[in-house]
């Protein structure tokens, strides 16, 4: 027989207290896919070889604020943020974020499959090879996913690279590799996006401006109501009310002009000329494709580092220079370029006004890193303190501060000279970008080693310093997740 | 064991007191109303202990305040001027609306929209407007009607003729030249051709036009009092008989003004009655009446049970009352006292057939299934008597009757109430007590018997009644693990039963106390205040109300009558065409 369920009355009040208190919860859930009424989007930018810390982190003051996490705002650091971060970004000081201490739990390597995978490679040691040794981008994740994208787009991804035959997009399931493919000119990247698609009139109207017009109209006819002399003393209070709460939702809307589908016209470059031009044209293309919402995604590879060079510019070997200040700002000098480009990008998406009626990087997530770390001596390639600066999604991520998640006190590892400053698992970091595109964890954790995403093979220096994290790391980032 | 099998055993006992307090259940003593139809010559009801809410004689229109559309009103009038296809598209704004908690009180019904409502209704009418001029095939659904125009040959006789006849319908009344241009201008600020439709069909939606029932009258009487156009007297019958606009021939009748033609309106009147949408009304009223949407759930004592399968019997109960609903209203047009009182089952189940005490009929349809002795009408039917315990429920039967079936008013909660009732029944003792003797001690306090003394004897009277709705002729109790403890006798002899709360009333069977409210005035004048509450979507009061419920109880509790003429004339009241303002 079944259990006779006896409820008290002090259970049953208490029960009543305890649910109500996650009734607000009910409203915060945010839909998924979607920020406020616009697509969510994201733009995933790499460029090899790391980078120098002096070069990439704020030499700012930082302050706990958990268990080995430290913060300081990035607008509260007069003129620029970093080397890199030149005036440029002194607009952005509040839109975007700087990470440090976010690790690959993998061995010492030097593979793109670093970057979005959180895996090393499937070849021959350093051989920089592009096969990941298992699992697959989060790009490739990202696209694949009916949570991000609930109906096909017209393309899940634009893939642009400088570099002929080089990405950083792959997938190794079962053995079976995909490696899609980059464009490396302007006009192929743009007529990929825009072939047989013209300008016309707004893609959609902004619901945001027209609620604030049919309010405008419904007020208007709560007026004239309000003068009839057939409607009671409560009907009238009641048209006053009526309107009043129209009056306080439109208060809280944001008007902006409507965005336009417009295919944008552009002269294009062959590689060599006017390189800041191809990337001009890049960045336009991957706004007007979001504008239309032809895709939500775009992949980016950059290894140029000036305007005029002749074709893609390798520097690698300033990745294994010697500390000096000379390289140190030789590297910076190369990378600015790349960072500048970078730039012109965030300008354009904080100036283009979304469907919903906010500037388009609001609804856009901006990643841009590396495979290898960020090096403080002679190692160029720890697998520690991944270079990540993010902008965008402000819902969801913190943005505006440097972040560090590196380990106090540092630990000093005998064999290296340096300190390693082990922080977290960088898995932390990617699964957080998913979750917030709207991936279950179920679509990812399967993608890489024992039922978690990305790799986690403690290297020779550190065998035990993610052992915290070690459950832990694909777990959303704290802090940085809001 | 057996004394911690005991201590729940009346532990469950003390929490169904408890529940019924805090769900408004109480013996603080408040007046209930009742009817005198001075109209009629009856004069003042001076029984004791009663408000009378009287029907004087030229007794003018209730004086109201405008009443916005309730959800169903709104989803179906948004179905009726779109089309199911794109209504379908609307699910998801339309199910963020909020409640209008209008089953069974409609007190509790919030007459203004807050701002959740506006800020719901603002998405509704942008996206109904989307949705409706998303393709070319929708928009020219929307135009052709209006001088075969398409999108592609749009003249501006085509807009203003959309205007003119979309906003007829949307607004349940011919536009005004100033509206006419306040529409144009919401039109004009499109952004092409299809937004501007867009944008003029979420402006006339978003409009306090279209989301109340505005009725400013035709141009006669005064301020205060007036008659009410023939677009309004439109909208009033098909709001009250299906809870939607108007149809074509509807406002067909009002454009030619021959609403006001007592003929035309009763040959209106009876061909909407026959509509399946008033029918769907009419079970709608049943559910708000009976609340039968909150039909409690089965005991799961196996020993209780003893042998009738319970799967599905629950929903099978349902599906009988909703029939035999159907059955005395549409087929039979059946009155009151024969709702009250038939004893057609329409059991499809043998487990349901069982507890009605007959054999499976292979066509219940043709009613030649009839309840066994002991057991007769709408009361007695298993959905009124469950309960998901082993032990009745007498204080429960008898508020339901007492709130639902015979209109009285129980006051609010009195704080001390449940540390009285604690204090006087000693567990142990009642162990050896039926359940009409432990209730009778628990609510024997003073403050108790004020209501207690009108609720009790209803629910006794109901004793012949388990909590499986089978009859039974002893009351077996039983502890925590479902074992029988103790058996007794049952006494279902009630005095003194205040139905009419004449002293006197006395009943011996729940078949005499059917009986009884089936012939009382107070019990069909019930069900036509609840028919006024649900049709109106507010509580009646002295005046014109109680006269508008006599008028329904005229249709629906004569020999002869039936409830579809009572509903009729609730709709067809001596009111239809008045209107006054609340100053």
């Amino acid at each position: 027989m079944a259990k006779k369920f006896d409820l008290s009355r002090r259970d049953f009040v208490k029960a009543m207290g305890s649910a109500s208190l996650f009734l607000p919860m009910l409203h915060s859930v945010p839909a998924r896919g979607q920020m406020a009424g616009a697509p969510l989007r994201v733009i995933f930018i790499m460029n090899r070889n790391g980078q120098w810390a002096d070069n990439f982190y704020p030499a700012v003051t930082t302050t706990q604020v958990a268990a080995n996490i430290f913060q300081a705002p990035l607008t509260s650091i007069a003129g620029d943020v970093a080397p890199l971060f030149g005036t440029a970004y002194n607009s952005l000081k509040g839109k975007m974020s700087i990470l440090r201490g976010l690790d690959i739990t993998g061995p010492v390597d030097h593979c793109r499959t670093s970057f979005l995978c959180a895996v090393t490679q499937g070849g021959a040691a350093n051989s920089e090879g592009n096969r990941p040794r298992f699992g697959a981008s989060a790009d490739w994740l990202i696209e694949r996913s009916p949570n991000f994208y609930a109906t096909a787009p017209r393309i899940r991804t634009m893939r642009y690279s400088n570099d002929p035959g080089r990405g950083f997009s792959f997938s190794n399931v079962n053995g079976v590799i995909s490696d899609p493919p980059y464009l490396n000119t302007d006009s192929g990247f743009f007529n990929n996006v825009f072939a047989g698609v013209s300008s016309g009139a707004p893609a959609a109207v902004d619901p945001v401006a027209r609620k604030s017009f049919l309010i405008d109209k419904a007020i208007e006819r709560l007026n004239v109501l309000r003068q009839n002399r057939r409607i009671s003393t409560t009907d009238a209070q009641r048209l006053s009310d009526h309107a009043d709460n129209l009056n306080d939702i439109k208060a809280g809307l944001t008007i902006t002009a409507p965005v336009a589908c417009t295919v944008p016209a552009m002269s294009f470059y062959a590689n060599g000329q006017q390189r800041r031009k191809i990337y001009e044209n890049v960045n336009n293309t991957i706004v007007a494709a979001f504008t239309c919402d032809i895709s939500r995604i775009a992949c980016m590879y950059i290894e140029d580092y000036d305007d005029l060079a002749t074709e893609y510019s390798y520097f690698h070997d300033l990745s294994h220079r010697p500390r000096s200040a000379a390289n140190i700002q030789e590297s910076a000098l190369r990378n600015k370029w790349i960072a500048d480009r970078i730039a012109h990008l965030l300008q354009r998406l904080d100036t283009t006004i979304d469907v919903n009626g906010r500037p388009m990087l609001e609804n856009t997530l901006v990643l841009w890193g590396s495979e290898i770390c960020c090096k403080e001596d002679v190692e160029s390639h720890r697998p520690e303190s991944m270079p990540v600066m993010v902008a965008g999604w402000p819902g969801k991520f913190r943005m505006g501060s440097f972040i560090d998640y590196r380990q106090r006190p540092f630990v000093h590892v005998a064999n290296r000279g340096d300190f390693p400053a082990i922080g977290r698992p960088y898995t932390q970091f990617l699964c957080s970008i998913m979750r917030a595109a709207g991936l279950q964890s179920s679509e990812f954790m399967p993608y890489g080693q024992n039922g978690y995403f990305g790799e986690y093979t403690p290297n020779q220096y550190n065998p035990d310093s993610y052992t915290p994290y070690a459950a832990m790391r694909n777990d959303n980032l704290p802090y940085f997740v809001l | 064991m057996y004394r911690s099998k005991r201590v729940s055993l009346f532990a469950g006992f003390f929490a169904f007191i408890t529940f019924s307090l805090l769900f408004g259940l109480n013996c603080s003593p408040k007046s209930s109303l009742y009817f005198s139809d001075q109209a009629s010559g009856g004069g003042a009801d001076t029984r004791q202990g009663f408000d009378v809410l009287s029907c004087t004689p030229g007794a003018g229109a209730n004086a109201t305040d405008t009443r916005r559309l309730t959800r169903i009103e709104l989803s179906n009038t948004l179905s009726d001027l779109f089309g199911a296809t794109v209504f379908s598209e609307l699910s998801a704004p339309l199910s963020r609306l909020p409640d209008d908690l209008i089953v069974n009180d409609v007190d509790r019904f919030e007459n203004r929209y807050t701002r959740d409502h506006l800020d719901v209704i603002a998405d509704i009418a942008f996206a109904a407007a989307q949705s409706a001029t998303a393709t070319d095939a929708r928009m020219n659904a929307l135009l052709t009607p209006n001088g075969s125009c398409t999108l592609a040959t749009l003249t501006n006789a085509c807009v203003q003729n959309f205007i003119r006849n979309f906003g007829l319908k949307a607004w349940r009344r011919p536009l005004s030249a100033a509206e006419e241009t306040w529409a144009l201008d919401a039109y004009n600020a499109g952004l092409n051709a299809r937004d501007r439709f867009s944008a003029l069909i979420s402006a006339l939606l978003i409009a306090p036009d279209f989301s109340y029932h505005w009725e400013l009258g035709d141009g006669t009487g005064t301020n205060d009092e007036f008659n009410v156009s023939q677009f309004e007297v439109a909208s009033r019958l098909s709001y009250k008989l299906w809870s939607t606009m108007p149809d074509a021939n509807l406002f067909g009748l009002a454009a030619q003004g021959r609403l006001n033609d007592p003929a035309v309106l009763e040959s209106t009147v009876t061909t909407m009655l026959a509509s399946p949408r008033a029918q769907q009304k009419i079970r709608e009223f049943f559910v708000f009446w009976l609340n039968t949407q909150n039909i409690p759930g089965l005991p799961d004592n196996a020993n209780f049970v003893s042998g009738v399968d319970t799967t599905g019997l629950r929903s099978e109960m349902k599906r009988e009352l909703d029939e035999y609903v159907d059955y005395i209203v549409f087929s039979r047009r059946g009155n009151y006292r024969e709702l009250l009182t038939s004893r057609v089952s329409f059991a499809r189940t043998a487990p349901l057939a069982q507890i009605y005490g007959h054999n499976l009929s292979a066509n219940p349809g043709l009613a030649d299934q009839q309840m066994a002795v002991g057991r007769k009408g709408l009361l007695l039917r298993a959905p009124f008597l469950i309960s998901g315990t082993d032990y009745t429920h007498p204080i429960v039967r008898g508020v339901q009757l007492r709130k639902r079936i015979l209109c009285d008013t129980l006051g609010a909660p009195s704080p001390d109430a449940f540390l009285a009732q604690t204090q006087i029944v000693d567990a142990n003792a009642a162990l050896t007590m039926n359940n009409r003797q432990r209730i009778t001690a628990v609510t024997s306090a003073p403050n108790c018997m004020s209501c207690h003394a009108a609720i009790n004897p209803i629910g006794f009277a109901l004793e012949s009644f388990d909590t499986l709705g089978r009859l039974r002729t002893t009351e077996v109790n039983y502890d925590a693990s479902g074992a029988r403890i103790s058996e007794h006798a049952l006494d279902l002899r009630v005095d003194d039963l205040k139905v009419d709360f004449v002293s006197g009333e006395s009943v011996g069977s729940a078949e005499q106390l059917v009986d009884l409210i089936a012939s009382s005035s107070k019990g069909s004048i019930c069900m036509s205040r609840q028919i006024f509450r649900y049709y109106n979507v507010r509580s009646e009061a002295s005046g014109g109300d109680a006269c508008e419920v006599l008028d329904t109880n005229s249709g629906l509790a004569p020999a002869g009558g039936s409830i579809l003429a009572g509903i009729k004339k609730q709709v067809l009241n001596r009111y239809l065409q008045a209107k006054k303002v609340k100053r």
